[in-house]
């Protein structure tokens, strides 16, 4: 099975689900284990793409890529996809592209990830600075559909992300900073496998 | 234990004040021994505090901007430029020149527009105008005005928001990653590669040791020394040893003109004050007080034709004083604002493109045939960069500096060793046309770029300062300097409301009337009405400036304000 989404359930995905919605601890648990290559890509155009693709190289990630607008065909090559969703006018503006027409790529894509069964990290690791109108439309649009949430604790003050791990029963970590996501990478990506792709 | 519903409420409505109370005590400062405002509240209390030490508004506004070129390293800094006006108390009124250059290797064939990389940067002249005021006109010494920066480069300051933001939504942040040769503005603005959270503390000891340097060997150091050396360096020649002995700043006459009785002091060419003055002296044409204030259509429309008639005579007519003889008595004179004022249709707009340029020639004192024409209306891309500071001492001296990299983060080419960028404001002129052989802006050797800087300070009848002000915000410079004085002065406000009020843009450049969020439905109907197309932006948007700036009431109060688009802070003496 290519999707390669297991639940290793040490203290189960209802541990997951009932994680502080102000957790102040790094949550480290092991839940969930995806496989390379992994494809990196950001929802929004915001740096938190860029982010994840440092803290992917700090994991030691043996096959990933990043893309900081992808297409559908980078999607295909993958076995997991983490999209980090935010919004940034400037970064929008740079792309070419609005709002609307991002989350319209946004669903697009998740929707071949799912159609290929390819696992969904969605990552929102630059905290509040990244939750304003236009990046909370990303996320209630996306990260439903994801298979597995990490988020920066300070991102999550009104509980929007705890609701959305609840309601659609998506596990999620919570980290203080971004840096804390090295562990989590080291931990959900298997270091025994090789992937083909390379970082670019 | 019970609480009733009203002790509860009683409890969060102070529990909420005070949090309302310490938010607005970091950007709202009120004092009577002087009062500084800037985009930093470290800044602002660096220059309070040389105040308190016996400074005057020069000492403290060159402590806070050097403050400010270490917490806001992406807004202005050594490798800068700016404008800075002064009026003194024993009734001199200046204004110092330090704008950039370009560099003296270029042509009229030289192409203006890289926005990154050396070949973006002009000669910068922060380091030669911060020295030269404080030498000229402050009483402290340059060690002493300097310390609070070099302290905070070497202890540390905790990054806000802003800071935050700006990493976070710029290319910087992937060009720091990308490029070698930012490897130490990555170790200096990063953390482990990674964009820092709100709060964390960052140090910048080549900064510190650059400003050691200053305070030591004096501005030489900068444009002679061990700095030069690595700015030439830095920018592969593009900027040259010969360039920067040959930089200067330039001690001018403001320009000066008065609105409702009040005494306007500005900026001379190359940059905005001219807009500012023109837009006033129009308005001084209409009643503006009997509108009901900010979101009146009325006053809204005829504010806006008024920033549309002036930002239309600063393409042909505003360029470098030390190139051209601008037509600046014409543009300033009553007549001409009267006549300009007779094209404003208080029932129709004047379509923005459409707005031509006036002849001030004909009201010179002595009339010229030479008015240059042909020149095109470019759109500046418009980064709502730079940086303000407004300060008043407890003599009544005032400075108002506008300072700027041009965008943010300038040029990205970080002096190695010294921690600071350069500017990129060549993008500010315009590439050569052989169409319009007239263009005040086109690029030469040691010009400087038309840009659109507009401090300020406003004088009342008696001639004692009355408000400091000024802000970032490139194209909106002139149009949310000129709604805040209209808001004192035509409809009463107190200075934190005028400058909380939303804003709008009008200017030849743009096709439509840029709103801020927070006009009511019924003034935006009423403006579509008159024909204007409305581009609506956020609220309290950072598009639209930061102003920061001192009143000084005729109690004694002096109020500061730090900007409530950008986190700014106010400051003074106990």
């Amino acid at each position: 099975m290519r999707r390669a989404l297991y639940l290793l359930v040490a203290f189960g995905l209802g541990v997951a689900l009932t994680l502080p919605a102000f957790a102040q601890e790094v949550q480290t648990t092991s839940i969930v284990s995806f496989e390379q290559p992994v494809l990196i890509t950001s929802i929004g155009q915001s740096a938190g793409a860029m982010m994840a693709m440092v803290l992917a190289q700090k994991a030691g990630l043996s096959s990933f890529v990043y893309k900081q607008r992808a297409s559908l065909k980078d999607v295909e090559v993958a076995k997991t996809l983490i999209a980090v969703l935010g919004a940034s006018g400037k970064g929008l503006g740079a792309a070419g592209v609005d709002i609307d027409s991002e989350i319209a790529w946004g669903k697009k894509l998740f929707a071949h990830a799912k159609e290929l069964k390819i696992p969904i990290i969605a990552m929102q690791i630059e905290g509040e600075v990244r939750r304003g109108p236009m990046s909370d439309r990303i996320i209630n649009a996306l990260a439903p559909q994801s298979d597995y949430l990490i988020v920066k604790d300070s991102a999550n003050k009104d509980g929007l992300f705890t609701k959305i791990s609840t309601e659609n029963k998506i596990p999620i970590t919570f980290v203080k900073t971004a840096l804390d996501v090295v562990p989590i990478l080291q931990e959900i990506f298997p270091a025994k496998e090789k992937g083909d792709m390379n970082n670019g | 234990m019970r609480f009733s519903k009203g002790l509860i409420g009683i409890l969060l409505a102070l529990l909420i004040g005070g949090f309302t109370l310490t938010a607005i005590g970091s950007q709202v400062a009120i004092g009577t021994k002087g009062m500084v405002a800037s985009a930093k509240e470290l800044a602002s209390e660096a220059g309070a505090q040389i105040l308190a030490s016996g400074g005057n508004a020069v000492d403290a506004a060159v402590a806070t901007a050097f403050v400010l070129s270490v917490v806001e390293p992406y807004a202005s800094g050594l490798g800068g430029e700016g404008y800075m006006v002064l009026s003194l108390a024993d009734g001199r009124d200046r204004a110092i020149d330090y704008r950039s250059w370009a560099p003296g290797h270029v042509t009229i064939k030289t192409n203006p527009k890289p926005r990154i990389g050396p070949d973006s940067t002009c000669i910068p002249g922060t380091v030669a105008g911060l020295t030269y005021a404080l030498k000229e006109y402050g009483t402290m010494s340059l060690a002493q005005v300097l310390a609070p920066a070099i302290r905070l480069a070497k202890e540390g300051f905790p990054v806000d928001k802003t800071f935050v933001d700006l990493l976070a939504a710029h290319e910087f942040y992937k060009n720091m990653l990308e490029n070698p040769e930012l490897t130490e503005a990555r170790e200096i603005f990063l953390k482990d590669g990674l964009i820092p959270d709100v709060g964390t503390k960052m140090t910048n000891p080549q900064l510190a040791h650059a400003l050691e340097l200053l305070a030591a060997q004096g501005p030489d150091a900068f444009y002679r020394g061990e700095i030069a050396k690595a700015i030439v360096k830095a920018t592969g020649g593009w900027i040259t040893s010969a360039d920067l002995q040959r930089y200067q700043a330039v001690d001018r006459d403001p320009i000066t003109s008065k609105y409702r009785g009040y005494e306007i002091v500005g900026t001379p060419p190359n940059v905005a004050g001219i807009v500012v003055a023109e837009a006033l002296n129009i308005l001084n044409n209409f009643d503006l007080s009997k509108y009901k204030g900010w979101d009146d259509p009325g006053a809204i429309h005829l504010m806006a034709e008024a920033l549309l008639l002036a930002s239309a005579d600063r393409y042909p007519y505003v360029g470098d004083p030390d190139f051209y003889a601008l037509p600046m008595e014409g543009l300033l004179s009553e007549e001409y604002a009267r006549d300009r004022a007779q094209l404003i249709d208080p029932n129709k707009v004047i379509p923005p493109r459409e707005a031509s340029a006036g002849d001030p020639y004909k009201y010179m004192p002595a009339a010229s045939s030479t008015v240059p024409v042909g020149v095109g209306v470019l759109e500046c891309v418009g980064s709502p960069s730079t940086t303000q500071i407004s300060v008043v001492d407890k003599d009544g001296n005032a400075v108002s500096i506008t300072q700027t990299l041009s965008y943010f983060w300038g040029s990205q080419v970080m002096v190695p060793g010294y921690g600071f960028l350069l500017n990129n404001e060549l993008h500010n002129f315009n590439a050569y046309n052989p169409d319009n052989p007239n263009d005040l802006n086109v690029i030469e050797p040691y010009k400087r770029p038309r840009t659109v800087l507009a401090p300020t300070i406003v004088k009342d009848q008696s001639g004692r300062v009355f408000l400091v002000l000024g802000t970032p915000g490139a194209g909106r410079i002139p149009s949310t300097v000129v709604e805040t004085i209209v808001n004192t002065i035509d409809f009463g406000l107190p200075l934190e409301e005028a400058i909380k009020a939303p804003k709008f843009c009008s200017r030849v450049a743009y096709k439509e009337l840029r709103m801020e969020s927070g006009y009511s439905d019924s003034t935006i109907a009423a403006l579509k009405a008159l024909g204007h197309k409305i581009k609506t932006y956020g609220t309290l948007d950072l598009y639209f400036g930061g102003i920061n700036a001192v009143m000084w009431k005729p109690d004694g109060t002096m109020v500061g304000v730090g900007s409530f688009r950008r986190g700014g802070g106010a400051a003074g003496p106990e």
